[in-house]
């Protein structure tokens, strides 16, 4: 009898003791959830669009922020593409981008360019743009020898206010110049 | 954009960092602004 007492007594206590394993687990999990600080601003669209077909005529696209304009309210920007090839690419590839002629400019935000591109040659179609969600950081450069140590970030040329010739506030003597493709609508082809 | 720079002799060039940095690891003639000089 007391053989079954301490059996009973024993399962008890590891029924207990699992219990107790399981709640601190679960507060452990949700301790580092709270712990996790997103960089990306809680307006700017984090989660990717679904991949798009080729055949689609619309497609959904990622749209790129250049730094120094803040993020807003969703925008749809439309514009021919060609070539387009599903490829969700992190902001760190960015530079893949470089070069190629898929710019897009908006109302207030330069959008550099579509991660969402297809490779049916000759396919054309609208782009939707959604809010801009991957934030590309910008910087200077400069020469070597330059005394320029900072630089104002409200002069920061953001395509809408980057128009060549523009005169600098913080610097009267100063201009901006720009890369034509920035300044206005693209072309449509692609490299 | 960073032949302008270099062909119109400006002041700095602006533009999407990472491009930048990897220009600048090969132009020892220039350099990029980054944080800490700020």
């Amino acid at each position: 009898m007391y053989k079954m007492l301490g059996y009973k007594m024993l399962g008890a206590a590891m029924i207990l003791a699992a219990g107790t394993f399981a709640a601190f687990a679960q507060g452990r999990a949700a301790n580092s959830k709270r712990k996790y600080r997103d960089p990306v601003p809680s307006d700017v669209v984090k989660d990717p669009p679904p991949p798009a077909s080729c055949a689609q005529p619309s497609i959904s696209a990622m749209g790129v922020l250049v730094a120094g304009t803040a993020p807003g309210p969703a925008r749809r920007h439309r514009g021919p593409v060609a070539r387009a090839r599903p490829t969700h690419r992190p902001a760190a590839r960015i530079r893949d981008l470089r070069g190629r002629r898929q710019g897009f400019r908006g109302a207030q935000d330069c959008v550099l360019g579509t991660s969402l591109l297809c490779d049916r040659a000759g396919a054309r179609a609208d782009v939707d743009f959604t809010a801009p969600y991957v934030l590309i950081e910008g910087t200077y450069m400069v020469l070597k020898d330059s005394p320029s140590r900072w630089w104002p970030t409200s002069i920061a040329p953001a395509c809408d206010r980057g128009r060549g010739g523009l005169r600098l506030r913080p610097l009267p003597h100063a201009h901006l110049k720009t890369r034509p493709w920035c300044g206005r609508r693209p072309a449509a082809d692609a490299p | 954009m960073i032949d302008l720079f270099l062909a119109d002799k400006l002041e700095a060039a602006a533009g999407v960092k990472q491009p930048l940095v990897e220009y600048a690891a090969t132009d020892p003639k220039v350099r990029v602004m980054d944080v800490a000089s700020r």
